[in-house]
């Protein structure tokens, strides 16, 4: 082939020239010019060099204009052939759509699998990304920290009282600001009627620490904290639109609160989140530490700071360091032997901090769940490719190269997941509605969850890489075969399944699926398994039948034993006397939803001492209402009261530790002190009178039973006090609901509606995370389940219908039904079988991030993963029996004939 | 883009004004396709030899116009069998060979109001 014809074709197929033909030819463009002036300057009687000479000369600067022709040339033919190339995919896009819409069953069965698959990692994706990723939406969010008291070696971050936060926030050099708040809910409106609402209050610092500015009005200002200033309020965003309809003239006017009237002065941005509540506050109002919640002991409080930039860590380490001890010098009075000092935490890794696990995990699975659905949408792909293998071979002979059919069948699943990103997107805007639900508060801001561009482009970037990938391997399987074969051969040969190593292909897949699935399936078992054992622990206290109240907000006269106790006494009698009670008691911490310790000792027992014990309080009767057995000794009695000798009882694990088998009853302990603790431990010291059995009541999962003691209400000490609540064992759980709020509010109106709660509901709330965990696992095990289910089918009754003459012939010779059946099913399963012993080892490696999450099982607990084994062998068999029942069916006589 | 470098500028300039050099061009190959020295050639032979081009300026424009789409390219062989790059005018060549005739009628119209005005009026 010459040269220009060679560059003439190049162009007429589209292609881009060469660098260097690109130069060449420039340069052949330019000499022919100068050559050409020349020979007509010899013509003209010009000597040969001179000619050239003149020839140059009037040319002009050659080598500018040669690269300035090379740049062009060159650009044009990259462009063009871009262009070509563009032309080209649309035109195979163009194609694609037809033909898809022409099968809609397989577009729609590829589309389903992909969206299920998609959907579920954008689902978890989007939890993942608002809770790890991004958990705060406050500015600067990393140079928020949680500043809290260590009580105790290794004890978790804890609450201060308003005296140390005001130490603190007079005296570390950190911070740009310092603050602190506190949750409450309050009757809303002058006559009570409608409803509560919960809001947050906070001190000076507070909003300008999370960065949060008004939308309209004006931030709490200093001048709303001095002493008699009249009370102001801001709104919450959502709480302003649904009340006031968003209207902006709120600003001035008032709103009653639990009989309090506050001004309002502003309304929060939409954004404006804490941490502490799951939908934002409806009402934001001044924190204001009188002298007497200065004094008083109850740790209440953690501080939330700001640090000033470029504050490294170490720096606030010993800023913390020195706060202590200078606090340590100014108040020796106040720092007990467990003081351990300052604990600072990155804010936003506090409160999510045991969610980010199992969120991590379930992501995990959503990729396996994706993997899947893809390897099942390479197996239709496949399934179509084969059924084309005529067309695409016409193609070929025709002159498409191998790239444009790969080109053609990327396009084909371009189109599938572009069409699946958008079915996803929706589907999983649907479900993290779903999902917040599930995880029942657990996962925060539930209120931000929207359409959120990070999502999308996963959602996108996921589809795309998917479809792509798919398509790639599909092609490159399927667009391999011989031409001339493909044509020449009839419909039986063409159709065996194209090669042998495209059946390998196929199975392979099939083995792949079933190996995720194994995988799902195993920890969806594991984690039942845990479920079920959970569900099965007896924590020690009655759930069915218990209702309980809880008080936020006593009026602030409430704040002495004293009152407290009279209104304790009120409340109980009123339950007592109502029909349908069975029993009422009350407590200072309700099972699963607080906890108090303090260090206790056995009195002239120093060397006693092992951190802190639990510390309870209860009235009598609380035993009895919540089945609580006394396993010794006696119940707490009305004549247990602030005059009469103090009495505590132990829990059993308590009594073995400290006592071992003798009995401890008739021995004091001493409360609220470490050994060797103060002049004075009369005011600590209780007697012991009773036994009771332990109970599981900071967590149901708890391995380690607590040391508990617990003290009478009654004699509980001012700086001890807590508000109450109250339970009641009720024949249903109306009686029991209005027979609390109508006793709390003949006791004392002001108390406000107390938050009432069923036990069974408690602990269900206790087991958020565990459930959230295991039903997503048991879905996405579920899904993998059935999406290998349709991949064994789909290829075994393809199969089949591959072999049907095969068959025919079987059967005419004299084969069974049966043993046609079988070896159907047999073919079938294999690659399956495969598959589940590889899941197996696969599970096992992987089962061990999950003991976390499990619960009386051991990562690699037989029972449960011969159950899932079983499972999947099971569906396997169904999925493949289907098509071989076809196939026992085939009568030979047709079968044989269509040849 | 006739004169970017000083050996241009050294040449006799009779206003070759930016963009003319492709109406001469355009106008040269709506008579049918040529190659680069032909156009020159052409161009000389009309203009007998009025004008001066850098010769070798004639290639970029050319490269040019064919991206623009107005030229298309390709090679050939001369009558004496040479090889050589043939450029014809496309349908969008001939339409911006029209627009820039009529505004070059336009523009020469007016240069001549003026050159020939006898007197000012006022």
């Amino acid at each position: 082939m010459s040269d220009d014809s060679r560059w003439n074709l190049r162009r007429a197929l589209r292609l881009p020239p060469t660098r260097t033909r690109v130069r060449a030819a420039v340069d052949e463009e330019l000499e022919f010019h100068i050559e050409g002036r020349a020979a007509e300057l010899i013509a003209a009687g010009m000597p040969r060099d001179e000619a050239f000479a003149e020839a140059r000369r009037r040319f002009g600067d050659y080598a500018r204009i040669e690269r300035e022709v090379e740049q062009l040339s060159r650009r044009r033919s990259r462009r063009e052939a871009f262009g070509d190339w563009m032309e080209g995919v649309v035109g195979d896009l163009r194609y694609a759509i037809r033909s898809l819409t022409r099968q809609p069953l397989f577009a729609g069965a590829v589309v389903l699998t992909l969206t299920l698959g998609i959907g579920a990692t954008a689902a978890i994706f989007h939890a993942v990304d608002r809770v790890v990723l991004h958990p705060l939406p406050y500015p600067n969010a990393d140079r928020i920290v949680y500043l809290g008291q260590q009580w105790g070696k290794g004890s978790p971050i804890g609450a201060v009282s308003a005296g140390r936060f005001q130490f603190w926030h007079d005296n570390s050099r950190s911070f740009e600001s310092l603050g602190t708040s506190q949750t409450f809910s309050a009757q809303l409106g002058a006559d009570d009627a409608a409803g509560s609402i919960d809001g947050i209050k906070v001190t000076p610092e507070f909003l300008r620490t999370v960065g949060a500015t008004p939308e309209f009005g004006r931030p709490l200002a200093p001048r709303d904290y001095e002493p008699g200033a009249p009370a102001t309020a801001m709104l919450g965003h959502s709480f302003w639109m649904a009340r006031y309809g968003g209207n902006h003239d709120v600003i001035g006017k008032t709103i009653h609160l639990d009989s309090t009237t506050y001004a309002i002065v502003g309304v929060l941005p939409e954004s404006f989140e804490i941490a502490e509540l799951t939908h934002s506050p409806a009402v934001v109002v001044p924190l204001v530490f009188s002298d007497d919640v200065l004094a008083s002991p109850g740790a209440n409080f953690t501080a939330i700071g700001r640090l000033r930039a470029g504050v490294t860590a170490t720096q606030l380490g010993q800023d913390m360091t020195s706060v202590f001890a200078s606090y340590q010098r100014a108040f020796p009075e106040r720092v007990e032997k467990n003081d351990y000092g300052i604990v600072a935490l990155r804010y936003q890794d506090i409160f999510v901090s045991d969610i980010i696990s199992p969120l991590w995990i379930m992501f995990g699975a959503t990729l396996f769940v994706l993997l899947l659905a893809c390897a099942n949408v390479a197996n239709l792909a496949f399934a179509r490719a084969l059924s084309r293998q005529r067309e695409f071979a016409v193609r070929s002979a025709l002159g498409a190269g191998r790239s444009r059919l790969i080109r053609y069948i990327v396009a084909e699943m371009l189109v599938l997941g572009v069409a699946s990103a958008v079915t996803a997107t929706v589907a999983s805007l649907a479900t993290v509605r779903g999902l917040t639900g599930l995880a029942n508060g657990a996962l925060l801001h539930d209120a931000q969850l929207r359409l959120d561009p990070r999502v999308v482009v996963w959602t996108a970037a996921t589809a795309l890489i998917a479809s792509i990938i798919i398509a790639l391997v599909v092609a490159g399987a399927t667009t391999r075969t011989d031409v001339t074969r493909s044509l020449s051969s009839s419909a039986r040969a063409g159709g065996l399944g194209g090669s042998a190593s495209l059946r390998g292909l196929r199975g392979f897949l099939v083995s792949l699926e079933a190996a995720l699935a194994m995988v799902l399936l195993a920890g969806a078992g594991l984690l039942i398994t845990s479920f079920a054992n959970v569900l099965r622990v007896d924590g020690g206290f009655r759930r069915e039948g218990i209702y309980t109240a809880s008080i936020a907000h006593p009026p602030s006269d409430y704040s002495n034993s004293v009152t407290m106790h009279q209104f304790e006494d009120r409340v109980l009698s009123s339950l007592r006397a109502t029909p349908g009670i069975i029993g009422a008691g009350a407590t200072q911490t309700l099972p699963l939803v607080r906890g108090w310790n303090l260090p206790t000792t056995v009195e002239g027992h120093d060397d006693l001492t092992e951190g802190a014990s639990e510390f309870r309080a209860a009235s009598p009767g609380y035993f009895s209402t919540m089945g609580i057995r006394l396993v010794g000794g006696r119940d707490f009695s009305a004549l247990d009261v602030a005059a009469s000798p103090r009495v505590a009882l132990v829990s059993e694990a308590y009594a073995k530790r400290f006592f071992d088998d003798a009995t401890p009853i008739g021995r004091r302990i001493l409360i609220g002190c470490f050994k060797g603790c103060p002049r004075d431990t009369t005011r600590m010291a209780y007697e012991i009178v009773g036994v009771v059995a332990d109970l599981r009541d900071a967590s149901l999962e708890e391995k380690r039973l607590r040391h508990t003691v617990w003290v009478p209400l009654a004699q509980v000490e001012r700086r001890m006090l807590r508000v109450p609540a109250f339970v009641v064992r009720a024949t249903d759980a109306r009686v029991g609901a209005t027979a609390l709020r109508r006793a709390v509010a003949d006791a004392e109106p002001r108390m406000g509606i107390p938050d009432i709660a069923a036990m069974t509901d408690i602990v269900s709330r206790s087991m958020s995370w565990r459930r959230f965990s295991t039903v997503l696992m048991v879905c996405f095990a579920a899904l993998a389940l059935a999406l290998t289910c349709v991949g064994i089918y789909g290829v075994a009754s393809y199969s089949v219908s591959q072999r049907v003459q095969e068959i025919g012939v079987r059967i005419a010779l004299g084969a069974k039904p049966g043993s046609v059946v079988a070896l159907v099913v047999r073919q079938g399963v294999r690659p399956a079988v495969i598959g589940l012993l590889v899941g197996v080892v696969l599970a096992l490696g992987l089962s061990r991030i999950l003991t976390k999450l499990l619960f009386g099982v051991g990562p690699r607990d037989p029972l449960s993963f011969a159950a899932v084994a079983a499972v999947l062998l099971g569906v396997a068999i169904v999925a493949s029996y289907l098509p071989a029942r076809r196939a026992a069916r085939v009568d030979p006589a047709s079968a044989l004939r269509v040849e | 883009m006739v004169r970017r470098s000083s050996s241009a500028a050294a040449q006799p300039d009779l206003g070759l004004l930016r963009g003319t050099l492709d109406l001469f061009v355009l106008k040269t190959l709506s008579w049918g396709p040529m190659h680069g020295l032909a156009v020159l050639q052409w161009i000389e032979r009309t203009t007998q030899r009025r004008l001066q081009i850098e010769e070798g300026a004639l290639y970029p424009a050319l490269h040019r116009m064919e991206a623009k789409g107005w030229l298309d390219a390709e090679w050939g062989h001369t009558d004496a069998g040479r090889r050589a790059k043939f450029y014809r005018l496309t349908a969008a060549g001939r339409r911006q060979l029209t627009a820039e005739l009529s505004k070059w009628q336009s523009y020469s119209e007016a240069v001549a109001m003026i050159v020939s005005a006898k007197e000012a009026s006022l």
